[in-house]
């Protein structure tokens, strides 16, 4: 029914890239542009709880899980897709 | 996803030592580069000064000493304990209930309507940082869900999961940090709940890299689920599985002294039974024909599918007012052709050096798969692929959310304290007739 589309599936017959690659080598290539080191004593404000990545991380699990079971867009970020009642999405 | 190591290597903060006041690392952790700050010197003459900093580098040499004794062993190195609680409400086509109470029966001729999802949701949650040595750790999560009206439809109807479900997860992960430049992880747990088990296992690579100003994390994740499908009188058909591979490619990266990016790419291959193997889908006879206007069909999805997802974020500390802004989006597409964009902004504003308030906002947009319906015009096909879970429409999604958190490690010496506390609550709403509130506790803790 439908064609199977995986992310790294490219349209290599016309020369282009699909979706997924060229937007991983537009974030690759504006992270290497900032490829500065910063030296750990200038990482005060790194340092400071609100700049984590996960600032709290029950926090983060709960809403996580939210969205989970409410919308079709899990999966793909490492996570487990499945499980529980929004295992379909 | 690991962000960059701005603490020291043992997860022990830069700053307050040995109670030295605010101190700050050299490059690698070296002592000899550290240095004071945040305090008002007196001039002093160059022999002095110069046995001062002897000094501050000695005492600072043995508090280090003496932590990293400290760090062999076992031991809590943190704790952090939630309890949330939601209340949802609104109208989904796979439910049937018609009112706030239950009933065993519904009207027919009305079938493909929308019924109440009411549901109470009860969420327990704690997780443990445990350090067997000084390079072995295991961080620990217990989350238990209590659910009224997990999935209420009219097959759910008489199966208890509809009106009051337990879940239970254990998910543990245990690092192991080879050397200053690689750690690996195993990740594994276990799920419960009516009437599904769930098994999870994989490991990932995180690489520290330009003295962990880039973090590149690669992981991968196999999940296991077992569940009973039921049939549309509620007899339990017996047993089914589906199996879930998941990869992932995370990096982190400082960009200055105040801006951090980080950014994700993923992919989620999936078969086996991808129905819920509860709900179900309103299918509309020929009108004219005697007997019911609409009866009821199982869902039914294809028997394998690929899901992938990239994310990216960028965090930016202002030092001038105390403000960190965070800007994320996330695109997601599936080959069932369900598409997602999903945008989110954080601003975290301290109020005093110990309390501050997160508020965010969150758009979510979606467009349902291919074979997403209302209803199904009889005859059909049994093999027809088909869902009316609402949850999967094309919609979209609002959320927005405030959060207040003190932590006691900056209050006044009167109260200060290894830990914090917060409280939150968070408003989503979908344009599907669909709304949630959540109010949520918390409480960590440094040991």
């Amino acid at each position: 029914m439908s064609k199977h589309r995986s992310f790294f599936a490219s349209s290599a017959a016309k020369g282009k890239l699909s979706l997924g690659p060229r937007v991983s080598l537009i974030l690759l290539a504006l992270a290497l542009g900032g490829c500065v080191v910063v030296p750990q004593n200038r990482r005060r404000y790194l340092a400071d709880p609100t700049m984590q990545t996960v600032d709290d991380p029950l926090d983060s699990r709960a809403r996580e899980k939210l969205h989970t079971a409410r919308e079709a867009a899990a999966g793909g970020n490492g996570q487990p897709a499945g499980g529980g009642c929004g295992c379909s999405n | 996803m690991l962000g960059p190591r701005v603490a020291r290597a043992d997860g022990a903060p830069a700053a307050d030592i040995a109670g030295l006041g605010e101190l700050t690392l050299g490059p690698l952790g070296s002592v000899e580069s550290a240095r004071v700050e945040g305090r008002s010197v007196a001039p002093m003459p160059d022999a002095a000064a110069a046995r001062q900093r002897r000094r501050t580098a000695a005492e600072l040499e043995e508090a280090i000493a003496a932590d990293e004794d400290k760090a062999d062993g076992w031991a809590v190195e943190d704790m952090h304990w939630a309890l949330g609680g939601f209340y949802q409400n609104g109208l989904g086509l796979q439910s049937r209930a018609k009112a706030t109470t239950f009933t065993h029966t519904f009207d027919r001729t009305r079938a493909n309507e929308r019924g109440i999802e009411e549901a109470y949701i009860l969420e327990p949650q704690l997780l443990i940082n445990l350090r067997q040595n000084k390079r072995f750790r295991h961080e620990i999560y217990l989350p238990v869900d209590i659910v009224s009206a997990a999935s209420p439809d009219g097959v759910d109807l008489v199966a208890t999961a509809s009106r009051a479900n337990e879940s239970f997860t254990v998910d543990v992960t245990s690092t192991y940090q080879t050397s200053e430049l690689l750690d690996f992880s195993f990740r594994y747990g276990f799920h419960a709940e009516e009437p599904l088990r769930s098994f999870d296992a994989g490991p990932s690579l995180t690489f520290h890299l330009a003295e962990n100003n880039t973090v590149v994390t690669l992981s991968a994740l196999i999940v296991s689920d077992g569940f009973d499908p039921l049939a549309l009188n509620g007899k339990d058909l017996g047993y089914t599985s589906r199996s879930t591979f998941s990869g992932n490619l995370s990096i982190s990266q400082i960009l200055s002294p105040t801006t951090l990016f980080d950014a994700s790419i993923g992919t989620t291959e999936q078969w086996g039974t991808l129905s819920t193997g509860w709900n179900s889908v309103a299918v509309r006879n020929p009108p004219g024909e005697p007997g019911d206007l609409y009866t009821r069909t199982v869902e039914r999805f294809p028997s394998s599918r690929n899901r992938d997802a990239i994310f990216a974020r960028i965090s930016q500390h202002i030092p001038g007012t105390h403000t960190t802004i965070k800007g994320s989006y996330r695109f997601y597409w599936d080959e069932n052709h369900t598409t997602a964009h999903t945008g989110e902004v954080q601003i975290f504003q301290y109020l005093t050096p110990w309390l501050y308030v997160r508020a965010h906002g969150r758009l979510h947009q979606q467009k349902a798969p291919i074979f997403w319906t209302t209803y199904l015009q009889a005859p059909f096909k049994e093999t027809t692929w088909r869902t009316s879970d609402s949850d999967l429409e094309t919609l979209v999604s609002r959320e927005a959310g405030l959060k207040l958190v003190l932590l006691r490690d900056k209050v006044g010496k009167s109260w200060r304290g290894p830990d914090s506390f917060d409280v939150s609550y968070l408003r989503y709403q979908r344009s599907n007739s669909l709304h949630a509130d959540f109010v949520s506790l918390g409480y960590a803790r440094t040991f």
